[in-house]
């Protein structure tokens, strides 16, 4: 793919438009219908019981059994239909055919209608004069051609094993990570350098769900929402309401008498910058492991396996934590 | 896939960012947001390198970070809180009283 398809911008514009197509369409058939016109009629709506849509010839969802020339089932009771059947709705009952050459048929050939999804029962998706037992109205697909049929089976596996589309290549993923990246730099800066303190911690919040969303893209679905639950629920909550209760603003508005030693950190924060970029950046490339199921199963068993007493020492610290807060908290008597 | 790499440069400059934030701002409350940052920023690094390596350990450090990170607000912000109490000022250039 080139760089203009790799965007799907022109795809998205198409398909968007398609879709307003219809919708203006549909709109203006619907108001003018309103208005009067009653021959006019959007696309959508069929008053159902009255008025019946007309069944496409390719429709595969009607269940009948076709018959021979003699009015039996052609069922050769090879059980297929009920093997692949997706919603288990078919049961087959087979017997003996009477003529040696057929060998068996169904003795009971029931679909439970209240369990099928409609699936269309075709067994590897094509027509098969034998296999198939269901037919749609008004196309007998024993006189269909399986070799053009085959064909166009072939095509479609191709075009499944063509494009994935569940996995948009590089470039989308690269552009989505720089949008991320970006904010996260942003809401990072605005927080150093924003003098309200309340205007800070807004700027955290937004930095914190930004690096949720990082770690959703590198598959850590778990700490995204951890992220999201403890940082932006709860430490966030706590921060905001220290700020409230300890009027800020009023700090750091007078004059800084340290304000040359202040400002050294500019170039401080710039050598540590690059500092770390060469030596984390330029770290040789470890050898790509497998895949990881960042899933909270996965998780649960490395935090119950291998880091379980760090995890009971968390829980200690927590509870420590706790005590520690309520001592410092305590009003003097 | 986006590099790995790329997480960890975002990561470098969220930390340095956290770390100029620290030395900068005279208000704790900011300081300990900008803690807050540069603790994030390790977390992230954190997950791009268990991505690298294909394990999930990172993740679980990130875990017990976020655990310690909640602790550690709860204490600061209630030790910010128990010395405005007593000096009705909020400037970390007059908690000197700790020093040498």
């Amino acid at each position: 793919m080139n760089l203009g398809q790799r965007f799907y911008l022109r795809e998205v514009v198409a398909g968007v438009a398609l879709t307003a197509g219809h919708f203006f369409r549909n709109m203006g058939k619907h108001i003018a219908h309103a208005l009067g016109r009653k021959d006019a009629r959007g696309a959508v709506t069929i008053q159902y019981p009255e008025e019946r849509r007309p069944y496409s010839p390719r429709l595969r969802t009607l269940h009948r059994l076709v018959r021979r020339e003699d009015g039996s089932p052609r069922c050769v009771a090879c059980m297929m239909c009920e093997t692949v059947c997706p919603a288990r709705c078919i049961y087959i009952v087979a017997t003996e055919h009477p003529n040696p050459e057929i060998e068996k048929m169904p003795e009971r050939f029931d679909i439970d209608l209240g369990k099928c999804v409609s699936g269309g029962c075709h067994p590897d998706g094509h027509r098969h004069p034998r296999v198939l037992l269901l037919q749609p109205p008004g196309d007998d697909l024993h006189e269909g051609d399986p070799p053009r049929a085959g064909a166009r089976h072939r095509r479609r596996q191709a075009d499944l094993a063509g494009a994935d589309p569940g996995h948009p290549d590089g470039l989308m993923a690269l552009v989505a990570f720089a949008l991320i990246a970006l904010i996260a730099l942003g809401s990072a800066l605005g927080l150093v350098l924003k003098r309200n303190p309340i205007h800070g911690a807004l700027f955290l919040v937004v930095n914190l769900g930004s690096i949720a969303a990082l770690y959703l893209t590198l598959g850590a679905e778990f700490l995204a929402a951890a992220q999201v639950i403890v940082y932006a629920g709860a430490i966030m909550v706590l921060f905001v309401f220290a700020i409230m209760v300890l009027i800020p603003g009023k700090e750091e508005t007078g004059p800084d008498p340290r304000r040359p030693w202040r400002l050294l950190a500019l170039p401080a924060g710039a050598i540590l910058l690059m500092l770390l970029a060469v030596y984390v950046v330029g770290a040789p490339a470890a050898p790509s492991g497998r895949a990881t199921s960042g899933g909270v199963e996965a998780i649960a068993r490395l935090l119950f396996t291998d880091y379980l007493f760090p995890f009971e020492l968390t829980s200690v610290l927590l509870l420590t934590a706790m005590v520690g807060v309520l001592l410092l908290a305590r009003r003097r008597a | 896939m986006v590099p790995e790499s790329y997480y960890l440069a975002l990561s470098v400059a969220l930390f340095s960012t956290g770390v100029v934030g620290v030395i900068v701002r005279r208000n704790p409350l900011v300081i300990f947001m900008s803690i807050e940052l540069m603790l994030n920023a390790a977390n992230l690094a954190f997950v791009a390198f268990g991505h690298r390596l294909g394990s999930n350990d990172g993740q679980a450090l990130v875990f017990f970070v976020m655990a310690v990170a909640a602790a550690e607000v709860a204490v600061g912000l209630a030790i910010i809180v128990a010395i405005f109490r007593l000096r009705r000022r909020l400037s970390v250039d007059d908690l000197s009283l700790m020093r040498w």
